[in-house]
This record gives structure tokens, C-alpha cells and sequence, in this order.
């Protein structure tokens, strides 16, 4: 998959907190995103997937703007809301809300993440690791032609770390998959492919 | 005293009976008609910036505590003969105090969903715009995930429209067996000296007043018990 980027530049009040001249990546497997806190990787990963309203520049997967095929691609957020519904209902909503809802690709999902016997449970009542597994699964239940992901490990144990990374190295073996990380073990786990970002500019350390 | 209210009420007299079947039809009818349009209206607040809507917000959280004469007379003057609407010749009928209760309660509903629904949008926007979903999709999410403390909503405006006798007194006339409901009676009978059926109609009146705080109450302690440890 080929993304391109094209002058990417947000600012607020007047100070420049994302500054991308040119970019143009083909997408297999993982790539990482790396860079300190605030140095711009949440914007730079929203910009990429078109849900950045006051950005400038163009940005297009496959030649296709990202704006408008945004629902091709899953996007797991820093802090990612559950619906105040079950635990089924979470993983349906994206089927429902754009057609194509079946149970079978719902159990299915809650069979890959290992939350079949919490499918009635409210989502609100899951642990962190399982709220993320549940929002990974939510993100990839329409079958994305890629996966944008922001710093998924932050707020988990080690075990549900691990958990959830396993879920996204076995994505990643069919979809691309870029990732916003500061995780030293996420960064270990996944070393071949590696974007660099500081004060909102980049540097292609790893690519 | 208290013996002939009791065996009133429960003597099934067909008068009152008719009251209170007024009643509830003039009040809940106020009450669908208002969150018919209240709820969407709250919700495309909380979800969507339009011109006018810091505006509207303002006139709908104001307008939440309308003296009710002051509805009436707003209705009355609407349907009076000379009014711009006389010509429907509504004044003095149920329908009149359908429209005055619904004006009334239809700023309660728009504003109380508006604030239910503002911090679930707030939770919510994100995940909207990464997953690109459409408006009106949008807003259904919003009104079903809201729908326990809408639910409250709903009865808080017909609590409002059941007790209030100031507007419907005015467009309804007080016309026995037309347009005389709970409240009037009890204004009417007491300033007779009928005490018994203005008691009667009281304790009936308080009694739906109980009935629609239970019904809030398990409604908020099942919203509670669905959303419980939701996420922050």
C-alpha cells in the first residue's frame, strides 16, 4: 500500500505543531512511530488518516485522499471512548452503522480476542487490556486495508501489553499497520521499519 | 372527610374518572408531541455548531422555567378569533391545552437532552471522526446511548405538563366535561367548598407525581447498573 503526504502543516494560535513537507511510504507489515511526548505523533497519525480538520496538504493512500476513504482503514485513538453498550454491541457498531452487520463476524472477532464468554457484559466493566483488545477488534471488525494505531500499549500491565501486541503482529502479517509508540518494548519487539518525530518534523530514522 | 375522598376514588365515579382520563390524554399527548421534537433538537445541539444555536440553547435552557399563565395567554392570543389562528377555531378544546402543555415542556426536553447529551459527544467525537461516521448516525448513537437519562427527561416534562393548571385553564376554558382536567377541577371545586373531589383528585394527582418519580428513579438506577465503571 502507497501513502503519500504533501506539505502536512497544523497550527494552533500561530505556533506550528506539525510540519511535513513530503512523505511517500510503501506500507507492509509494521512501521513505527516514534518520537518524545508532544512531539506531534497523535497529530501526524490523525493528519495521515484525513481526520485532521484544520490541517493543510494532501495526503492519499493507494492515490485515494485520506479524507474520504477513511473508513477503509481502522484508527485505534490514545484514549479510545467504548460505546456505553455490551460488549457485542461495541464490536457491532461499525458493522450496523454502515451496513453489513452479522452475528457471525461478531463472534468470530469476540473468538479472536478472547472475549466471547464477556459478549453481554457491559464494555464498561472490562479491564484495560480488554478495553483495548475490545477497540483493536472494533477498529478491524470491517476488515480495514490498513491500521493506524496510537501508542496502544500506554496504559497497560506488561501482560496485557504483550497480549495486545500479539493481536497486532498477527494483523500486521495481512494488513500495514503504523504505529505511534514510546514503548521500549514495542520498539524492541518491532525494529525494521521506524519513523522519527520531533517538534512535529520528521526524520526517517529506520526507513 | 377522609372516608368519602377514599370511597370517591375507589367508588369509580364516572365524572372523575373522566377527569383523569382528560388528563392523562392532554398531558401525554403534550409530552409526545414535545419530545418528538425536543430530542432531536437537543441532541443536533450537543452534536452540531449551526448559526443560531448558542442562541437557541439559550432561549431553551430560559425558557425551561415559563410561568404557565404566561404559555396560556401566548396560546390564548394565538387562538383567540382575532389571533392568527382563530380561524382553526381550537380555543376551548382539548387540543388548545395540548398545544400549551407542548410549548411548555418542549424547552424542558430540548434543553435537558442537550445536557445529556454534551458529555457523551464529548466522549464520543473522536471515535466519530476516525471512523468517519455519518450525521444522522451520529445522533442515533448519541439518543440510544443517552436513552436511560432521556428517559427521565421525557417523564420530567410530563411531570411538568400534568401539574400545571395555569396554561390549560386559559386555552381550555375549565368547560365541564370538555376541557376540565385534574388541576382546574381541584382550582374550581375548591373555591366551591367541594372539598371531597378536590382532595380526591389531589391524592390521584400526587399518586402519578409518585408513580412518574419511581419510574425515574428505576430508570436511574438501570441507566446506573448498564453504564456501571464506565470508562473515563
Amino acid at each position: 500500500m502507497k501513502l503519500q503526504a504533501e506539505n502536512i502543516i497544523f497550527e494552533i494560535g500561530g505556533t506550528r505543531l506539525l510540519d511535513i513537507p513530503t512523505l511517500e511510504l510503501s506500507l507492509t507489515g509494521i512501521t513505527l512511530l516514534t518520537g518524545p511526548n508532544g512531539s506531534g505523533k497523535s497529530l501526524f497519525l490523525a493528519a495521515l488518516h484525513g481526520a485532521l480538520p484544520a490541517s493543510t496538504g494532501h495526503v492519499t493512500w493507494d492515490i485515494q485522499p485520506a479524507y474520504q476513504t477513511r473508513r477503509q482503514r481502522g484508527f485505534l485513538l490514545q484514549r479510545n471512548p467504548l460505546l456505553r453498550r455490551s460488549v457485542f454491541e461495541n464490536l457491532a457498531y461499525p458493522l450496523r452503522a454502515f451496513g453489513g452487520f452479522e452475528k457471525q463476524r461478531v463472534f468470530a472477532m469476540l473468538n479472536r480476542l478472547s472475549l466471547m464468554d464477556k459478549a453481554d457484559q457491559p464494555a464498561a466493566s472490562l479491564s484495560g487490556g480488554e478495553r483495548q483488545r475490545l477497540c483493536l477488534g472494533r477498529a478491524l471488525i470491517t476488515d480495514p486495508k490498513a491500521l493506524l494505531l496510537d501508542e496502544p500499549t500506554s496504559a497497560l500491565d506488561p501482560n496485557a501489553s504483550a497480549s495486545l501486541t500479539a493481536l497486532i503482529a498477527e494483523t500486521a502479517k495481512v494488513i500495514p499497520v503504523i504505529m505511534a509508540s514510546h514503548d521500549r518494548d514495542i520498539i524492541a519487539a518491532f525494529p525494521q521499519k521506524r519513523l522519527h518525530i520531533e517538534g512535529g518534523r520528521l526524520n526517517n530514522g529506520g526507513l | 372527610m377522609f372516608a368519602d375522598v377514599m370511597s370517591l376514588i375507589i367508588s369509580g365515579d364516572r365524572d372523575l374518572y373522566a377527569i383523569i382520563g382528560l388528563s392523562l390524554r392532554v398531558s401525554l399527548s403534550a409530552t409526545l408531541i414535545a419530545s418528538l421534537f425536543g430530542l432531536p433538537l437537543g441532541a443536533m445541539l450537543a452534536l452540531f455548531r449551526f448559526p443560531g444555536r448558542s442562541v437557541i440553547i439559550l432561549l431553551a435552557s430560559s425558557f425551561m422555567a415559563l410561568p404557565p399563565v404566561v404559555v396560556g395567554l401566548a396560546v390564548y392570543l394565538l387562538l383567540s378569533r382575532s389571533g392568527p389562528l382563530g380561524d382553526l377555531g381550537l380555543l376551548f378544546t382539548p387540543q388548545a391545552m395540548i398545544i400549551a402543555q407542548t410549548v411548555l415542556i418542549f424547552p424542558i426536553i430540548t434543553a435537558l437532552t442537550h445536557q445529556a447529551c454534551k458529555p457523551l459527544m464529548r466522549d464520543y467525537q473522536g471515535l466519530f471522526e476516525v471512523m468517519a461516521i455519518p450525521k444522522l448516525q451520529r445522533a442515533r448513537t448519541i439518543l440510544w446511548d443517552a436513552r436511560f437519562t432521556l428517559s427521565t427527561t421525557v417523564l420530567a416534562g410530563f411531570g411538568r405538563a400534568i401539574a400545571e393548571v395555569g396554561a390549560v385553564i386559559i386555552v381550555g376554558g375549565n368547560i365541564n366535561g370538555v376541557t376540565r382536567v385534574m388541576t382546574t377541577t381541584i382550582a374550581l371545586e375548591t373555591s366551591r367548598g367541594n372539598l371531597n373531589l378536590a382532595l380526591a383528585l389531589g391524592i390521584i394527582l400526587i399518586s402519578i407525581a409518585i408513580t412518574v418519580n419511581l419510574a425515574v428513579l428505576a430508570l436511574g438506577l438501570i441507566g446506573a447498573r448498564h453504564n456501571e465503571a464506565r470508562a473515563t
